[in-house]
């Protein structure tokens, strides 16, 4: 087997990879921290609900994505603001949602195969529309993340003192569920629907173990996930298995390695 | 001059009333604390007053320093009742923690420059926690965590400050020092507070009022009143030991 580099579809995946990997984090780290880690899962699902009426309909399926998975965010913020105490009932809701809609609309999709390749991804048959698609996400949800960096993290860490600062917590809110939206729906087309949700959580849960801060905790989160999506785009290139199980996998082990580090850090410092 | 101005206050949940026609006042400068029985609506009315919520009947008016109707919320700081996400192992520092209360003052989309970061830090000398600015908040105990919660409170140089049970996690001792801070705010600096609390003993020996909030309704408590509270409650005290 000859090296990573000398095809054009894995550089193309390298690429695409990277671009996820710096995207997904911003917004798992708002997310983890504001303990709606589920979403991920549910706009997944929903996203899936959105290919399959996207490939029935004849529209592009990634554009049919993100609008199905925009209104499912809306949808849960809206729930999430109605019943405060029960922020996760309006997450497995939309979900269960998503996941029915998936279910009836993938029994009319004609090409199955064409389908099945957005619950595990396609990062290495990734379209020019795709690529062109995918790094203008990046610098929009990227470029909106930096603007709103000080807003999100006032937010996540206490939004009645964020609203009494004179932060627009509702338009912040409305903003950030429509990035997130955006990103799961790309980046369920190249590391997959199902596995989207784990790159959204993975790095942030492992850079929590090490990080000191809110800033390094955000680039060490990026950090792995750009370890995780390289390491296991060249595992799938040299052993092939399918990339987003491999990045998962390596997620996954990374973080059951840096676990008890940290509780042995804890452990040192209160003796 | 007055600061806070409660006139004829409603609020209720369904069928219960923590707060019934209440009338209520504090002045420029004051230090007062409000006592209760847990759920009398204690940080019901807190978060009234800090335009958190709005009274169902009724209206809170906050003034400024020159007596005008007090437009600019960065004026007020509110600490809630176990405040922030500091349950969980929030990955932030007490600098970053103290820093996002500038953020009224910087407006969108731009960051913090040297002169906040010297306010952030002035705030946490204050309450004597400046070694502590790059440490994560969520490493720290309690105590210390109330104390950045003041520091974030401070960060604005705020002519209000109203604080939900501030020494709550604290020991007799911590709690001790942390009245002495407040009390030096109030003298010093001439902040005026609002504070919820349960420990009567401390609130009499620092603050200058002691209002009661019991059946929807808000009483001031003279000294006699309070000496009385405390030797009844010194006294069920030692019942129940001896139970």
């Amino acid at each position: 087997m000859g090296n990573i580099f000398q095809y054009e579809f894995m550089r193309r995946a390298l690429l695409v990879g990277m671009l996820v990997a710096v995207m997904v984090p911003c917004i798992g780290l708002v997310i983890v921290l504001k303990r709606m880690s589920m979403i991920g899962d549910a706009l997944s699902h929903t996203s899936l609900a959105g290919v399959a009426a996207g490939l029935i309909s004849g529209i592009n399926p990634i554009a049919s994505a993100i609008v199905f998975c925009t209104a499912s965010a809306l949808s849960i913020d809206y729930l999430r603001r109605k019943l405060p105490d029960y922020a996760e009932i309006a997450i497995a809701v939309m979900m269960s949602l998503g996941i029915g809609l998936a279910g009836i609309f993938s029994g009319f999709v004609k090409n199955a195969a064409n389908f099945n390749t957005f619950l595990f991804g396609s990062i290495v048959a990734v379209t020019d529309f795709e690529l062109i698609l995918i790094t203008v996400v990046t610098i929009i949800v990227v470029g909106l993340f930096i603007l709103l960096y000080k807003e999100l993290f006032y937010i996540t860490f206490d939004e009645s003192a964020a609203k009494l600062s004179g932060v627009n917590v509702n338009l912040v809110n409305v903003v950030f569920m429509i990035m997130t939206a955006v990103t799961v729906s790309v980046a369920a087309r190249t590391v997959g629907a199902l596995i989207v949700s784990s790159l959204m959580v993975l790095p942030v849960a492992c850079a929590m173990q090490i990080a000191k801060s809110y800033k390094s905790t955000l680039f060490t989160s990026i950090a792995f996930a750009l370890f995780f999506t390289l390491s296991g785009l060249s595992l799938s290139y040299y052993l092939s298995v399918k990339p987003g199980g491999a990045i998962v996998l390596i997620g996954v082990a990374t973080f059951v390695v840096l676990l008890p580090i940290k509780r042995g850090i804890r452990k040192t410092v209160l003796l | 001059m007055k600061k806070i101005e409660v006139k004829r206050v409603s609020y209720c949940y369904q069928n219960m009333c923590v707060i019934e026609e209440t009338d209520f006042s504090v002045n420029q400068g004051d230090f007062t604390a409000i006592i209760g029985v847990n759920g009398s609506g204690k940080s019901t009315l807190m978060r009234l007053l800090a335009g958190l919520m709005q009274p169902q009947t009724g209206s809170v008016t906050l003034f400024d320093n020159d007596g005008q109707v007090l437009k600019n919320t960065a004026k007020i700081a509110y600490v809630a009742q176990n405040a922030g996400n500091l349950h969980s192992s929030f990955p932030a520092t007490s600098m970053e923690i103290v820093l996002a209360e500038c953020i009224g003052e910087i407006g969108w989309f731009k960051r913090p420059g040297r002169q906040h970061r010297e306010m952030a830090m002035n705030a946490l000398k204050q309450v004597g926690m400046e070694k502590y600015a790059n440490t994560q908040i969520s490493e720290m105990s309690g105590g210390q965590q109330q104390r950045i919660m003041l520091a974030k409170a401070l960060m604005n140089l705020p002519e209000l400050l109203l604080l939900d049970e501030p020494t709550s996690a604290l020991d007799n001792a911590f709690s001790r020092k942390f009245y002495e801070i407040l009390k030096d705010l109030n003298v010093n600096q001439g902040i005026t507070i609002v504070l919820i609390t349960h420990d009567l003993a401390m609130a009499r020996d620092y603050v200058d009022r002691i209002f009661c909030l019991e059946e929807a309704t808000l009483i001031e408590l003279d000294k006699d009143q309070v000496e009385e509270e405390l030797r009844h409650r010194h006294v069920h005290h030692h019942l129940q030991g001896d139970n």
